[in-house]
């Protein structure tokens, strides 16, 4: 063997099991009677040594903290993004159609709101106070005639994040009051001008603290 | 290193294009660890490697959909990311210079940086052996096509061929790129350290 062959090959000749074994033989063969050949292997093995050293300690070392959590938190906030938009449209639709609705049934419709108020209030746990007189069953709110000490609601609109909302998420009604453009935030229908009084409102809240329905009491 | 060895990957992706924070789970822990070392190898410094491994895994979350499996693996996808972002740092950042490449048998004829904030740190945690820490100085000099290949064969432990697809060249390329790293990583440590006579593991002469 050559020193030119041997140095083209003295890097894999330090590496286990890449040369063929009889290759190998012959590197080490022609190191043994030549010293500048001798010499080389020496540095390659010993920077093969530090190579092997330098990854053990760099793999020994942990992840930064902080960067998995900051990732899962943007995992949950495109989610609730990608939510919100896909809702968007359909919620503005059902919002602007059930306007129509209550417009053309006049009375009645009135009424159907009501009995649809009444159905998803049936199905959910009574009203969290806010220092309000609420009724205990808030499915008999609807069809009680309005006073002082029993406030009438209407039917709960949902908001565009209701998709996830299901009844073993054990959903909560907060009574609350908000200014009205609070509740056009939230997309609930405000008219453009109001007097800008605060608003007596129940909001369905959800497992994770996100409001997902909210109805006007009056 | 695929993750989620029971599952494919492009379900995973699917998943996690859904808001699946389980399977964001199993890709990051899967693929982290051998991004943050290769960046961390690359930038010389933890908050860059940090940075890098981030905006990495942001790039995934915003393109997941644009993973195709029949192109190479998901690892293969997140180093091509997590490559083009290094190449940003190091374009944008003003600390590190580039050595020009010497010819066989010239020595450098440039003084090798010095070592900055981050890359003192990388170097505090490790142990105080000299040769580890000159290496790890020496190897941050390398051009980067150099540096790539020694990082992803020699200190990740990756095939060639694993080595190519990550870096989308030939398997030649990586070896004859490989050979000339070690080479290059050999004459600096030499002319910066007299290699053979004063540092290292006892030998049998």
């Amino acid at each position: 063997m050559r020193c030119e062959q041997f140095a083209e090959l003295v890097w894999d000749l330090v590496r286990p099991s890449v040369l063929p074994e009889e290759l190998a033989a012959q590197a080490r063969l022609h190191a043994a009677d030549c010293a500048a050949c001798a010499r080389l292997l020496a540095e390659a093995e010993l920077l093969q040594f530090g190579l092997k050293t330098l990854a053990q300690q760099v793999r020994s070392r942990p992840l930064p903290e902080g960067v998995e959590r900051r990732l899962r938190a943007e995992v949950r906030r495109r989610w609730r993004r990608r939510a919100l938009r896909r809702w968007l449209p359909e919620a503005a639709f059902a919002v602007a159609a059930s306007g129509v609705l209550v417009l053309m049934l006049g009375p009645a419709g009135d009424r159907g709101v009501r009995d649809r108020g009444r159905q998803v209030a049936a199905a959910l746990p009574a009203p969290v106070e806010q220092g309000l007189a609420v009724p205990k069953n808030p499915a008999k709110t609807g069809v009680t005639k309005p006073s002082p000490s029993r406030p009438e609601a209407q039917a709960f609109v949902l908001l565009p994040l209701a998709d996830g909302l299901r009844p073993a998420d054990s959903p909560l009604i907060v009574r609350v009051r908000l200014h009205p453009d609070a509740l056009a935030r939230l997309g609930y229908p405000t008219p453009a001008k109001h007097s800008g009084e605060l608003v007596q409102a129940d909001l369905i809240v959800g497992p994770d603290g996100w409001p997902y329905a909210v109805r006007v009491v009056h | 290193m695929e993750a989620g060895a029971g599952e494919p990957q492009a379900e995973l992706l699917r998943r996690l294009a859904g808001g699946d924070e389980e399977a964001f789970g199993i890709v990051y822990r899967a693929h982290a660890p051998r991004l943050y070392r290769y960046a961390l190898h690359m930038t010389g410094q933890v908050a860059a490697a940090e940075e890098v491994l981030q905006e990495t895994f942001m790039v995934l979350l915003e393109h997941a959909d644009q993973y195709d499996p029949a192109r190479g693996t998901l690892e293969q996808f997140l180093l091509g990311i997590a490559r083009n972002r290094i190449r940003r740092w190091l374009q944008q950042d003003g600390r590190y210079v580039e050595l020009p490449e010497e010819r066989p048998g010239e020595p450098p004829t440039r003084p090798f940086p010095l070592v900055s904030p981050g890359e003192s740190e990388v170097l505090e945690s490790l142990t105080r052996d000299q040769l580890t820490r000159r290496l790890w100085q020496t190897i941050q000099t390398l051009p980067e096509h150099y540096r790539e290949v020694l990082v992803l064969c020699e200190l990740e432990g990756m095939e060639y061929a694993e080595a190519a697809a990550a870096l989308g060249c030939p398997v030649g390329t990586v070896r004859s790129r490989l050979h000339r790293a070690r080479e290059l990583l050999a004459e600096r440590m030499r002319s910066r350290t007299g290699l053979t006579s004063s540092v290292g593991p006892e030998r049998e002469d």
